[in-house]
């Protein structure tokens, strides 16, 4: 190990390893480690520790933290900017973008692992299928159905990176997905600093082995990843951001392998597994083997029209059979407005029937009312469509004809049923205004699923 | 700022443009806003005084214009300006920043407005402190000393003019501004600006 002559404070090296920053503005939850760095900050460029260059770069145009190339995002006046990581704060062409390296940090060793050794057969050749590619150092893509228990079949992986003394990070593309995981990583390794970012997620101390983000958190980062994994790699806006994707390339190392997680990969996906001859693993079966619920259609035609006076009569027994079982359920809307004009009539039903969208501050408690029982159904908007996990709930979808919900979104909807192995059943409604190709064709690829034996 | 806009400026989503007359012959400038958004933005009640109700999107509206310092924003309300201010006869006086305040910022906001929508206006004012005028109560502000000076009082006499400013809440700033006018000779000021809250109440006592 070469002596540099100075030895950055750690506060200072533990939040910065890897990030990129603009020089005059950290974000405000960092202040408390903001306020210091630009104290060191001439010692950090005299030995290199930190790398500069231009916010924006000309011919070709290109924003140099989203790396987006779009005209209508870079706005040209005396100087040039970016619209389209503005919320971040602004990069123009006059700010300097800073990035840390040091090659020299090393993590510790020792590790305590406390995650569930029994894996299914699927499971655990699927994990020992990841641990070879990241030992070959080969992008791999998990193909597996919704319940499939994507996140344990990690553990094993990032047990042997945590080894190696690699730093990782499991990107997805919603927030909520990353709020769900966090507590299951910390517990499954308990003596790892794991951090969760997401857009105002409270700071948190020591340098982090495990970085779990929204995919827009990634912005911030650039060659700091040893291995890199995309959960729900299908997710709006991953698929509809370009630069979302770049991003994920640009904050991994270069040689290091991606993992893609996803239960509905895309054609293009698939393309690009191909092309570039990706390790590719499938998985057809749930842990507890039984075979996914089958949505079943049922027409509610003019839905919208009817919704503005009453419940429409289909719907309303649906939700009456659901209350007199107690069971917990969902029900799908493709529009807010939709959802806030029928939530009257349901709660006429119940009062404790509850609505959330996108903006709702109360989002998190409301689903943890859900799984407590407190609240006995959601009304939800497409936010809800992945990443939760309650037993025993029944699904329903109004207007599932509706351009929103396309085939790969209906997938994951229905993955929400029948994932604990004592309730392995559930019943799922499609309630359309006639019946459109993304609905049948999510439903034969279930079909299809459960007709696969083991590959 | 030259190029084109294909998208809506506030929420980013493909514009569709409809053709009209007017446009053709540059009269009208192209929508940048899409309806769907220009629709939260409430109509205020008195259109001689102000385009809109300073609200909740309002004042978001304004953050990211002025902190976040996204210019392109400034093309948002050009068709609404214009409507009011195009026939205007009388003189179009922006208010204006501090230097200082404004080599922070890059850019003049309240100008900016105006250039977007392509509507003439002259410099009469500069301001002489850089305190920001959100701070402190109605009487609290009231008692500061006038942070404008006029750039030459003799250019002022007997004209008519309009006070343009981005947002009024209190109606100090145009209160110092307008009494400034009127002292200098002026023979009719009036003011008017992009959002007002519902409730100020203009005071043009001298």
């Amino acid at each position: 190990m070469k002596y540099k002559g100075f030895i950055v404070p750690p506060i200072i090296s533990d939040f910065l390893i890897g990030r990129v920053w603009a020089e005059d503005q950290l974000p405000k939850q960092w202040q408390a480690i903001a306020s210091q760095v630009p104290h060191y900050m001439h010692l950090l460029k005299k030995y290199g520790y930190v790398q500069q260059q231009q916010g924006i770069r000309q011919q070709p145009k290109q924003c140099m933290r989203c790396l987006t190339t779009l005209q209508r995002h870079l706005i040209t006046y005396t100087l040039t900017y970016c619209r389209h990581c503005l919320m971040m704060g602004r990069v123009t062409s006059q700010t300097t973008l800073l990035t840390y390296h040091d090659n020299q940090y090393r993590f510790i060793k020792k590790t305590i692992a406390q995650y569930p050794q029994q894996l299914s057969e699927a499971q655990q050749r699927v994990s020992q299928a990841l641990i070879t590619s990241v030992k070959a150092r080969q992008h791999h893509l998990v193909d597996a159905v919704c319940g499939a228990g994507k996140t344990e079949m990690l553990f094993p992986m990032l047990d042997y990176a945590l080894h190696k003394r690699y730093r990782i990070c499991i990107a997805t593309p919603r927030a909520d997905v990353v709020k769900e995981l966090m507590p299951r990583l910390q517990q499954a390794f308990p003596q790892r600093v794991i951090h969760a970012l997401y857009g105002d997620a409270p700071l948190s101390k020591g340098c982090a082995q495990i970085i779990i983000a929204t995919t827009h958190q990634l912005y911030h980062f650039e060659n700091a990843f040893d291995i890199m994994i995309v959960d729900e790699a299908d997710a709006f806006p991953f698929t509809y951001d370009h630069t979302l994707q770049l991003a994920v390339t640009k904050a991994k190392k270069q040689d290091a392998p991606l993992i893609f997680v996803t239960a509905t990969p895309s054609k293009t996906l698939l393309a690009l597994v191909k092309k570039e001859q990706w390790q590719h693993s499938k998985v057809w079966h749930r842990y507890h083997q039984h075979p996914l619920p089958v949505p079943r259609f049922s027409s509610l035609f003019h839905y919208q029209t009817t919704l503005k006076k009453r419940l429409p009569r289909k719907l309303a027994r649906w939700v009456q059979e659901r209350l007199q079982c107690c069971e917990p359920f969902l029900i799908f809307f493709a529009t807010k407005q939709l959802m806030a004009s029928s939530l009257i009539h349901f709660q006429q039903l119940d009062p404790l029937i509850e609505s959330v969208h996108a903006h709702d501050s109360e989002r998190t408690h409301k689903v943890q009312l859900l799984r407590d029982g407190q609240v006995k159904g959601l009304l939800t908007t497409t936010i809800l469509e992945r990443g939760i996990t309650i037993p025993n709930i029944q699904i329903a979808v109004v207007g599932a004809e509706h351009t929103i919900f396309d085939a790969s979104a209906l997938i994951q909807i229905s993955g929400r049923a029948g994932r604990h192995p004592q309730y392995p059943t559930g019943d799922i409604v499609f309630f359309h205004h006639g019946i459109s190709v993304a609905m049948s064709k999510a439903r034969q690829r279930i079909r299809m699923q459960n007709a696969y034996k083991e590959v | 700022m030259q190029q084109t806009i294909t998208h809506c400026v506030w929420c980013d989503t493909k514009l569709h443009a409809n053709r009209s007359w007017q446009g053709l012959w540059g009269r009208e400038q192209r929508a940048t806003i899409c309806e769907s958004c220009l629709q939260q933005f409430e109509v205020f009640t008195q259109p001689e005084e102000a385009c809109f109700i300073y609200n909740e999107i309002a004042s978001e509206w304004l953050q990211r214009y002025k902190i976040q310092k996204d210019l392109l924003l400034a093309t948002s309300f050009t068709q609404q300006l214009r409507q009011r201010l195009l026939k205007e006869r009388a003189i179009i006086v922006p208010v204006p920043l501090h230097p200082l305040k404004l080599q922070e910022r890059t850019f003049a906001q309240v100008e900016q407005l105006l250039i977007a929508a392509a509507l003439p206006y002259e410099e009469h004012l500069l301001k002489k402190d850089n305190i920001t005028q959100g701070l402190g109560s109605r009487a609290e502000r009231l008692q500061r000393e006038n942070p404008f000076v006029l750039r030459d009082r003799t250019a002022v006499l007997n004209r008519d003019f309009v006070i343009f400013d981005d947002v009024c809440t209190t109606g100090v700033t145009l209160q110092h501004i307008v009494m400034l006018f009127k002292e200098a000779g002026a023979r009719k000021v009036t003011t008017f600006t992009l959002f007002r809250s519902e409730f100020t109440r203009m005071m043009y006592n001298k």
